[in-house]
């Protein structure tokens, strides 16, 4: 029997359509605030709050609060952790895929 | 580390231009063109024109990024952008140039109809390579649209000998028109936005 290759370890807190489709988006751009991510994500208000927290004290994003003016204004920025992860995360899935059989049909 | 693939923020960028504003005032920097033209007012409607594009960004800051949000393009496609700028500037005044170059080599007195009935077509033909410079710097399929429908326009002058101010206020008209369309659908759709949990 072949030997059963070893499977690599997904990192969880990236395997997360949410949290993943924000870290993306944050990946192609400088900085954006919460409106922008939402529209873009197509996440609701309540889960992507939630995710931004959880990135966040997982230290992927920074988030920087400011003041326009009289209104606050609250921008995420990937982190140097974040991409190195999310680059990390893409390294995962691809050899995590490559180990899919090419050929289809029933096997043996 | 940095992401340094051209074109993975492109659709992004493209959609940065999609709630209308800048055809609102594009258009309407045209109209009041063609109108002020119209009005023997020709130099006057030239000068405002620039005026429309000061106005862009305190617009886009009231009227737009409370409902779009605020979104800051990387490095890399600001550095593009500013390449893609001094191309579009570049041919645009070459093109000026160009047609400046041959107003000038034309002798004078100017002999039958062609030369004057071309010079008729020149401000929106002008114009119209502006906008597709302009619809290549943002990805903006839609400024094709218009540049083909002011060189159409420009072409239509000529041929019907009509005044070259014509083409400006229907083509300034029509993207009047469609900037408005574009921007009701952006805030119906940011109405949606607002009121979903």
């Amino acid at each position: 029997m072949a030997a059963v290759p070893e499977l690599p370890v997904i990192d969880g807190l990236l395997h997360e359509p949410a949290r993943l489709r924000v870290l993306v988006l944050l990946a192609l751009i400088e900085r954006a605030d919460f409106m922008y991510v939402l529209r873009q994500t197509g996440l609701s208000r309540g889960n992507l709050s939630v995710q931004m927290s959880r990135l966040e004290e997982a230290g992927l994003v920074h988030v920087e609060r400011q003041l326009e003016g009289r209104r606050p204004r609250t921008t995420y920025t990937l982190s140097e952790e974040g991409l190195r992860c999310l680059l990390a995360y893409k390294g995962t899935m691809t050899r995590l895929l490559d180990l899919v059989p090419k050929t289809e049909g029933p096997r043996g | 580390m940095a992401i340094t693939q051209a074109n993975d923020d492109r659709h992004l960028f493209r959609a940065y231009w999609d709630d209308g504003l800048v055809d609102l005032l594009f258009g309407g920097a045209l109209l009041v063109t063609g109108i002020g033209w119209a009005s023997d007012l020709g130099a006057l409607a030239v000068v405002q024109a620039p005026l429309w594009v000061v106005l862009w960004a305190p617009l886009r800051k009231r009227f737009v990024e409370p409902r779009a949000g605020y979104v800051e393009f990387s490095m890399a496609r600001r550095q593009r952008n500013t390449h893609a700028l001094r191309w579009t500037v570049a041919l645009g005044v070459g093109t000026l140039v160009l047609f400046a170059l041959v107003a000038l080599l034309i002798p004078r007195p100017v002999e039958g109809e062609l030369p004057r009935r071309l010079v008729v077509g020149l401000p929106a033909m002008l114009v119209a390579i502006g906008v597709a410079l302009a619809g290549v710097l943002m990805g903006a399929v839609r400024f094709g649209t218009y540049a083909l429908g002011l060189a159409l326009a420009a072409a239509f002058t000529v041929m019907l000998s009509l005044a070259p101010d014509i083409p400006l206020v229907a083509g300034g008209l029509a993207v009047t028109g469609w900037g408005a369309t574009l921007f009701a659908r952006f805030m119906r759709s940011s109405r949606e936005y607002e009121e979903r949990p």
